[in-house]
This record gives structure tokens, C-alpha cells and sequence, in this order.
């Protein structure tokens, strides 16, 4: 059971970044939070809500410009704003641990990770090298590495993102901390390896009465992982509670909002069904083949001593206008291999690939793909990288317009209106250069680009990944209206079964390159047939069945 | 398997390289020749009366001057390619002799100052990085700029001027103490440090903003730590290529240096060479200037991967 006295006290801890020129914005106003050891107390709010700001002020890494002004933050009876630097860095780092959000950024790519793991003992002079090395060595065990003496010398790139994340973790518990602040440890993984990740932290809770500040933008996550939860929204807590009745009762529209977002009791069986009933009243079941795939393969070369990879292993199938093929798999199963080979933008070892009964043929530079291009348009994940920061969107959503020589000047204006209005973005963001946009207008941006030229087939690839749950809803609703307004056939792909489940029509599971079930969506999610499926549909985060189990209190 | 690779990646290396050399050694060669003047002018300077042009035509045959050029060329280069240039035209022996008594000089004073303009160049910027004071900062951060557009003869006449006369702890003339050899290298650091540390202190700045460095913060580590442990490491990528080219530099600056603090040299040589069209020692002065060149922008490749293991030669 917990222990009454609060561990960590934020009372009216308000915080703001001074920024040049301009008045200095507030990001967190009058919070006040508690947290006993022993618990998980999730802090929940979109991009932007100060959440990770409240989560620096407790770690005392406020950027240059940031400074709490108002309000107290106490661990352990002991009051930490105001202590100078160097009574705070005794306790950061040793008695409150940290775990990042981006595990592979996390790191630092020039020194070995066990080296970066030890350097929180060695900050705090708690034990000398050859020490260090063992207690290392033995923590990346306890964590779940693998083989921990190879991985003590490895570098990050040489690792998984879920591996990252467990040495992360590891240097955190390495000085045994009684508080963990845990920033998004899981935005940037598999839902599967998510999974992993929050039940080992979910363990060291357990085992060493820790207490975790989690913070996170999706509440199905806080609802299975968390005691508590706080939720902000512009810096302001509007409502904080035990998870059990924030859950029931919201009381309050945010609160609802993210709850309406997140998988939180979602089933994937019901899900599929309500997709299968819009695809039957919308698409006639002869809708002519648009996308056909048979035995398509792709084999890399064996490199020098490594044995050849297949990323791809014989994939057949057939899309029809106006349905969705869902394309599921974890990080390295062959996913992106296979968009490459639909897109021609990779030759295949084998097996052929049609859109519009026109073999998808692959030139080394793009040389008369033009035509494949015009019907088949690509939306990437990371919509901070697909689009040029250089140029206005105007001039991103006239790109595709020239280059295929549509239109007139004129027409080419009228059409990037018409996007816009299609994608549901003001007309005014048209003048705009894409770092003001936020990250859900980034991709609708991304998306109205692709429609340009007025494809056939969108092949969307993690498109909704990188995005908050909030957002991540609202370009799903798009997706599936411009679907059914443009009659678009989608070739969607996830590593998250619950996105797919809601958006297709069929759907291919991929395993290091095999294709281990392919059907029609509801079947394949109601009655999956391998393992690997149930593992997936499993790791939706607070999704129906685990979420008819209330968390229950440690 | 690896083995290969390296090897085929060091094969191609130094075809590259083989390419460069031979093409500062022709482009010199040209160069020379299509200024006006050749040695027999130099060499018969002074001489007056009737006969100076026959004069003039003797010396050239001697020196085989008067063959068509291209057939020069190809002697010159069938010889070079064999490690013998021909003799100096004014000292009659071996121009490779004669430039080699004065390069150890020139190396020396070469490579002491690139190795302080790292020096200086790291430090400053990692003093930026570390102090508290912004008057400080903004005060070292202006230096970079000043250092590199300073002209480096200025710089040597300054140092020369407090130094030697006005302190007096170096001889003004041809001083053969560390000290001097040191203050000497001090007057080509200067511009090639205010470079390392422009380049350094930017990206250290971009770096100190990498979600890692957040990571070491959380951790608990020093400034000092994050900043040198960390930070430097992955900032100092770009000044390693820019390395490459600064030799290049400091072998240009000596001959300057050379002049200012009268000391032995290839400076000074190079100079009489040049103004003399003594065309073996030019053009071994220029293939071992291009040689230093290519060997140590292949040693920078090889620093790489040792710093950044992502980097594969092989690929490359």
C-alpha cells in the first residue's frame, strides 16, 4: 500500500519562457499536483499543453529561457525551486531519474550506451569504472537486454528503438532514484515494443516502491499504466483525479475529447464491423481491381559476410477502387519494402505489381514514371520532414501541379483553394511556410499535396504515427471522408492493428517479410488466426478486453 | 570479408590521389612556362654586348630549354615519377636535395601551427560554451571573426614588433629557440584557430540542443561534462574535414612567416625559385606541398569512423 506522506508536491507551480521581443509566454498556470511513492501519476495533454514543461520543472531542465515563477515543487520535504544549481544537480539524475522521448535521440550516437548508462553513476560519484562496467552490465539485464556484456559496448545505432529506451531506463534505475519522470518513453515505438516498455516500468514500480510522473498524449495509456491522472490543457490542470473516476465521469470537455481519441475500450472486432458496413453501402462489391500485387518479392544482397536479407517474401493481392488495404507489421517486418516495391520506387526480385492494369516498372532515376505518379500519390509519416521548410504551401501544393504540367496558372490557384478546402485547412495557411503549421495541419498538408493531381490510389505510410491522439482522430475522420467523397483506394500502413482496424477493408499482416494472414479486416481481427496478430491487437493501449479491468492500486 | 573492403577502399583512395599530385605538378609546370622569362634569362643576367642573345640560346640548349615543350614536360614528369626532378638550374645539384636541407624547417613551423590553432580554437569555443557571464560570451564570441580576417603578415609584423623588440625574449632575426619557433607558429594559428572555432562554437550550439544533451542534463552531469564529454565530440566532425584544408593553409602562410621572422625555410626558397623559373625545385616544392595535402585529408577519412562509428569507409 502507498505510504500517506506525498513523495513529490508541485503547489501553484506556474512557469514561463521569456521569448525575444515579445511578451513572455506563461506554459504552465497556478498546477498543483501530488504523487506518492509506489504510484504512477500520468500527466495527459496534447502537444503544447505544458506537460512536458511541468515534467522539466520537477527535473530542474528548464530550457535557458524557461523559469518557474510562482509556486513550489518539494521532493521529499525538501523544497527544490530556488536551490542553486549545484544542490540541484545532486538530486537530478540520483534521486529523481528521467527517461526521454525519442530513445535513438535519446542517446548519444558517438559513445558506447553502456558507457552513457554509467553516466549517471559517475556524475554522482557513486562508483568507479570497473564498478560501474558490472552494475551497468548487470542493470541492462534486469531490464531485459539481451546478451548485456555485447550491448555495454554497442552504439545506438546498432540497437532497436525498444532497446534504446531499456538502456535509457537502465541508467535512470542505475542510482536508485525514487522518482522516475518518464517523458513520452514510448511515442516513438511499436505499439507492441510500447507494450514491453510500460510493463517493465510497471515492474520496477512494483519492486522498488517507485513513484512514476508519466507523461504522456494518450490517455488509453494513462488508463491502463496510471493511479492518477492529471490532464492539462494550456498549461492549466483542468482535471486530476484517481484514473478510475476521470475515466467514468470526465466532467469536463477536454478531458472528454481526449478520451473520445484514445483506444480507450476500443474494439477492435466492433470497429472493423462499423468499416465493413460503410465500405458495403458506398463501394459496389464489382468495384474494378485498381491495385494488383502477385508473388511480389524483394531479396537485398548479401553486403560483404552478412547473409541476404528478404524484406519481402512473395506478397498477392488485389485492391479495389474505393476500399483500403490495411498493411500491418512491426518495425522491420518488410512494411516500407512493400510500399517501395507498390510505388516503383524499388525494382523487385520477383512478381509484378499493377495499378490500373499498367505494370509498376522502376527507373533508376524516376525517368517515365510520370504517368505511375498521376494515379499513385505517397503521404509519409513525419509530416516535419516530408515537406520543405523553404517554401510556402502554396507553393508545396503547386509542385505536383507543374511538375505533371496540369493547368494553367490560373487553374493551379484555384486548385491549391480547392485542397485546402478539401483537407479542411483555412484558406490564409496558403501563404504560410510549414514550421507555423502544427503538426495536424503539417499533414493534412502532406495529404492535400498527394491529392493534387487527382490520384487513384494514396499510399499512406504511417501517416497518423507521429501525431498526438487528438489530432491522430481527426486525420483519420479526414482520410475516411475524402475516401468516400474522392473514391480514393488507400494502401494504408501501420504498426498499430487499431488504426487499421477502423480504415480497412482488408488487411495483409507482415512478419520479417511473409505475409502470416491476409483477409477481409473483420475477420482477421475478430478471429486471428497466428499469435503475432493477437500480440498486436493486444498492445492497443486501455483497448477492450484489458480495459474492462480497472487498474487496480499497488 | 571487411579486410577487402578497406583495402579496395584505399586502392581507390589512391588512384584519387595520385590524380591531385599530378595535377598540381602539371598545372605548375604549365603555369611556369607561360609566364615570360625562363632560367637562361636569370642565369645570364647582367651579361651585355653583341652576343646575349647567343648567350641566351647556348644556355637554353644546355639547359634543354629549346625543346618543344611537351617533350619537357615529359622528362620533367618520367623523372618525377622516379623521384628524380633534375638538378637546380642555380645550384647545379639535385633540386630534391636542395629542398629538403630547408622543408624540416617549414613542416616544423607548419604543423606546430596547426596543432595550436586547434588548441587555441577548441578552447575558446568551449570557454564560450562554459561561462556564466554573457559579457564574457558575447566578448569571445566575437574573436573568431577578428582572428580569421586579420592578414596573417600583420599578425606576424605585430608579434615580431612586441615580442622581439619590445619584450626581447626572441631574436627579431632567424631566432632558432622553441620560443621563437613557437611565436613564429602563433602568427599562423591565429587565423586558422579564429576558423576551427568559428566552425567549433556553432556547432556546439547546435549540438547542446540535441535531445541527448537533455538526456546527460537529466542525468545529473556537470556543464563541464556535457559540454566536453558530450557535446564536443559530435561537434567536432565538421572541424576534423576542415582540417584537411587548413594544412593546406598553414603551408601557404609559411612562406610569409617565413619572410617576417627570417627564418630557414622553404619560404624564402620557393620565393627565389619561383622568381628565377628554377623549375625542378618548383616543381618538387609543389608535388611534396600537394603530396602533404592528399595525406593528410586521407588520414582525416580515416579519423572518422574512429570518432563516429555510424561512418563505414567502405561506403564512402
Amino acid at each position: 500500500m502507498s505510504s500517506p506522506e506525498p513523495l513529490l508536491t508541485l503547489d501553484g507551480v506556474s512557469a514561463q519562457f521569456a521569448l525575444p521581443g515579445r511578451p513572455p509566454v506563461r506554459v504552465l498556470d497556478d498546477v498543483s499536483l501530488s504523487l506518492r511513492p509506489g504510484q504512477v501519476l500520468a500527466l495527459v495533454g496534447e502537444s503544447g499543453s505544458g506537460k512536458s514543461t511541468l515534467g522539466r520543472t520537477v527535473t530542474g531542465t528548464l530550457p535557458e529561457n524557461g523559469r518557474v515563477v510562482a509556486g513550489r515543487v518539494t521532493f521529499a520535504g525538501r523544497e527544490l525551486t530556488g536551490l542553486p544549481e549545484r544542490e540541484r544537480r545532486a538530486v537530478r539524475g540520483k534521486d529523481i531519474g528521467y527517461i526521454p522521448q525519442d530513445a535513438l535521440l535519446g542517446l548519444n550516437p558517438l559513445l558506447p550506451v553502456g558507457v552513457q548508462a554509467g553516466e549517471p553513476l559517475r556524475a554522482h560519484g557513486l562508483a568507479g569504472k570497473a564498478e560501474r562496467r558490472e552494475r551497468v552490465i548487470e542493470l541492462f539485464g534486469k531490464v531485459g537486454l539481451r546478451d548485456p556484456e555485447t550491448i555495454y559496448g554497442a552504439y545506438p545505432h546498432e540497437l532497436s528503438g525498444g532497446m534504446c529506451q531499456r538502456v535509457l531506463i537502465a541508467a535512470a534505475m542505475s542510482t536508485g532514484p525514487r522518482l522516475l519522470v518518464a517523458d513520452e518513453p514510448t511515442t516513438a515505438l511499436d505499439v507492441t515494443v510500447q507494450k514491453t516498455i510500460l510493463d517493465l516500468l510497471g515492474g520496477l514500480v512494483a519492486e522498488n516502491d517507485l513513484a512514476v510522473l508519466l507523461v504522456t498524449h494518450d490517455l488509453g495509456v494513462a488508463a491502463e499504466r496510471a493511479d492518477e491522472i492529471a490532464v492539462l490543457k494550456d498549461g492549466v490542470l483542468v482535471r486530476s483525479g484517481r484514473t478510475r473516476e476521470v475515466v467514468a465521469d470526465p466532467g469536463d470537455a477536454y478531458t472528454e475529447q481526449l478520451l473520445r481519441s484514445s483506444s480507450l475500450g476500443f474494439s477492435g472486432a466492433d470497429a472493423a464491423a462499423a468499416r465493413h458496413e460503410r465500405t458495403a453501402a458506398r463501394v459496389p462489391a464489382d468495384a474494378p481491381v485498381v491495385v494488383r500485387a502477385r508473388e511480389v518479392a524483394k531479396t537485398f544482397h548479401a553486403h560483404r559476410g552478412r547473409t541476404a536479407v528478404t524484406a519481402v517474401a512473395g506478397a498477392s493481392f488485389e485492391v479495389r477502387r474505393g476500399t483500403t488495404l490495411g498493411i500491418v507489421g512491426e518495425s522491420g517486418s518488410g512494411k516500407t519494402t512493400l510500399v517501395r516495391l507498390l510505388a516503383g520506387l524499388t525494382p523487385p526480385s520477383a512478381g509484378s505489381v499493377t495499378v490500373d492494369g499498367e505494370p509498376v516498372v522502376h527507373h533508376r532515376r524516376g525517368a517515365g514514371q510520370a504517368a505511375l505518379y498521376r494515379k499513385v500519390q505517397m503521404v509519409y509519416q513525419d509530416p516535419f520532414a516530408s515537406l520543405n521548410p523553404r517554401t510556402t504551401v502554396r507553393s508545396i501544393l503547386e509542385e505536383p501541379l507543374t511538375g505533371h504540367r496540369i493547368g494553367g496558372a490560373a487553374q493551379r490557384a484555384r486548385r491549391v483553394d480547392e485542397l485546402l478546402e478539401q483537407t479542411g485547412l483555412p484558406a490564409s495557411v496558403a501563404d504560410r511556410y510549414t514550421a507555423e503549421l502544427s503538426g495536424g495541419q503539417r499533414q493534412r498538408v502532406a495529404i492535400a499535396r498527394a491529392l493534387a493531381p487527382h490520384p487513384e490510389v494514396l499510399v499512406l505510410d504511417e501517416p497518423v504515427s507521429a501525431l498526438d491522439v487528438t489530432v491522430r482522430r481527426q486525420i483519420l475522420d479526414l482520410l475516411l471522408d475524402l475516401q468516400d467523397r474522392l473514391s480514393l483506394t488507400y494502401l494504408f500502413v501501420s504498426h498499430d492493428l487499431g488504426v487499421v482496424a477502423e480504415l480497412s477493408d482488408e488487411v495483409l499482416v507482415l512478419r520479417h517479410g511473409d505475409v502470416v494472414e491476409h483477409g477481409p479486416a473483420s475477420d482477421v481481427i475478430s478471429r486471428p488466426r497466428t499469435d503475432y496478430v493477437r500480440r498486436l491487437l493486444a498492445s492497443i493501449p486501455g483497448a477492450a478486453p484489458a480495459a474492462a479491468a480497472a487498474p487496480s492500486t499497488p | 570479408m571487411l579486410r577487402y573492403g578497406l583495402l579496395k577502399y584505399a586502392v581507390r583512395r589512391l588512384g584519387y590521389a595520385a590524380i591531385v599530385v599530378w595535377g598540381a605538378f602539371t598545372g605548375a609546370f604549365f603555369l611556369l612556362y607561360i609566364v615570360p622569362g625562363d632560367a637562361a634569362g636569370g642565369l645570364t643576367m647582367g651579361a651585355s654586348g653583341g652576343d646575349v642573345e647567343q648567350l641566351l640560346a647556348e644556355q637554353r640548349e644546355l639547359l634543354g630549354l629549346d625543346r618543344p615543350v611537351l617533350v619537357q614536360y615529359g622528362d620533367a614528369l618520367s623523372g618525377a615519377v622516379l623521384g628524380d626532378f633534375g638538378d637546380s638550374l642555380y645550384q647545379r645539384r639535385p633540386a630534391v636535395e636542395v629542398f629538403f636541407e630547408a622543408f624540416p624547417a617549414t613542416l616544423q613551423l607548419a604543423f606546430l601551427g596547426l596543432a595550436l590553432a586547434v588548441v587555441l580554437g577548441v578552447a575558446l569555443s568551449v570557454v564560450i560554451e562554459l561561462t556564466d557571464w554573457r559579457w564574457l560570451r558575447e566578448l569571445l564570441v566575437s574573436l573568431p571573426p577578428v582572428a580569421v580576417s586579420l592578414p596573417p603578415f600583420l599578425v606576424a609584423l605585430v608579434l615580431v614588433q612586441l615580442v622581439a623588440f619590445r619584450l626581447g625574449w626572441i631574436d627579431a632575426f632567424g631566432d632558432q629557440t622553441f620560443l621563437g619557433l613557437l611565436v613564429a607558429s602563433l602568427s599562423i594559428a591565429v587565423a586558422g584557430g579564429g576558423t576551427i572555432s568559428q566552425l567549433l562554437t556553432a556547432n556546439l550550439r547546435g549540438a547542446l540542443t540535441s535531445p541527448y544533451i537533455e538526456t546527460a542534463r537529466s542525468w545529473g552531469l556537470s556543464r563541464f561534462d556535457v559540454v566536453v564529454r558530450h557535446a564536443l565530440r559530435n561537434a567536432s566532425l565538421p572541424v576534423i574535414t576542415a582540417l584537411g584544408t587548413l594544412i593546406g593553409v598553414m603551408v601557404g602562410g609559411t612562406v610569409l612567416t617565413e619572410t617576417v621572422f627570417s627564418r630557414p625555410g622553404i619560404g624564402r626558397l620557393v620565393v627565389d625559385s619561383v622568381n628565377g623559373r628554377d623549375m625542378p625545385v618548383v616543381l618538387v616544392a609543389v608535388t611534396v606541398s600537394a603530396l602533404i595535402f592528399v595525406t593528410v585529408n586521407f588520414v582525416v577519412d580515416l579519423l572518422y569512423p574512429l570518432v563516429d562509428k555510424r561512418i563505414r569507409l567502405e561506403g564512402r
